[in-house]
């Protein structure tokens, strides 16, 4: 049984409001797998921000300077790309459920597979070059 | 299951996940100072913003608890915290950052 509100607080502002104030509240349960998929991409792209931290900060026993350019600008790039990917996404979903639309398409996973594919070619690469 | 227990275990779940992201930070703001990346002049925006996702992520965590409540009603404010987007604008400011020490 919900509590009643003191005395003069109205119900709270939900932001963003582009997003709360259309359509009809949808179950509570798939905004919450839907905050759950956005937490998901977030790891994600903090793990990609932090392991090009953790390229730079090791480049000196790696590779060329160039491979580590290449592989720690692909890993900033992607882990940036990727936080807002997930933020709009979860907008986008958040508002497909609320006006009973059915769910956008999800095309970020090719991007994140992407970069990964392209890391681990590029680390392939620099293994198996002969050292001078 | 009743609905209410299905609910319950979903807060759950999200509270868990953003516990995640929070233990996530942390080891990765820990990681970040243990590789004294670059300069120790650098190395201190990726920590000090990384530390902000861990303590935004613990914010929201609480908040997400704080609704589980019977008393604070319960499921009517499923709001998503402001934690999820300054998360968002940390994480770009430390990948921005990491593009600066690579190619200035």
């Amino acid at each position: 049984m919900p509590t009643p509100s003191p005395p003069g607080s109205g119900p709270p502002v939900r932001r963003p409001r582009r997003v709360y104030d259309l359509g009809d509240e949808p179950d509570p349960r798939f905004t919450l797998a839907n905050e759950r998929t956005l937490l998901a991409w977030l790891r994600t792209a903090l793990a990609l921000v932090v392991t090009g931290l953790a390229v730079v900060g090791l480049s000196a026993h790696l590779a060329p300077a160039w491979m580590i350019e290449v592989v720690a600008t692909l890993l900033f790039a992607g882990g940036g790309a990727t936080a807002v990917y997930g933020y709009r996404s979860w907008q986008r979903t958040e508002r497909a459920m609320r006006l009973g639309r059915p769910l956008p398409a999800s095309s970020g996973s090719l991007g994140v597979l992407a970069v990964i594919l392209a890391v681990a070619v590029i680390g392939a690469v620099a293994l198996l070059r002969p050292v001078p | 299951m009743s609905p209410e227990s299905l609910q319950g275990l979903q807060a759950e779940r999200t509270i868990l996940a953003w516990r995640r992201l929070s233990l996530a930070a942390a080891i990765a703001s820990t990681v970040v100072m243990r590789l004294a990346v670059v300069s120790p002049s650098t190395r201190v925006l990726p920590h000090v913003s990384l530390s902000l996702v861990a303590a935004n992520v613990l914010v929201a965590h609480h908040q997400r608890g704080t609704e589980r409540r019977p008393s604070a009603h319960a499921w009517s404010g499923h709001v998503l915290p402001a934690a999820a987007p300054a998360c968002v604008a940390i994480i770009i400011l430390v990948a921005l950052t990491g593009l600066a020490m690579v190619w200035l």
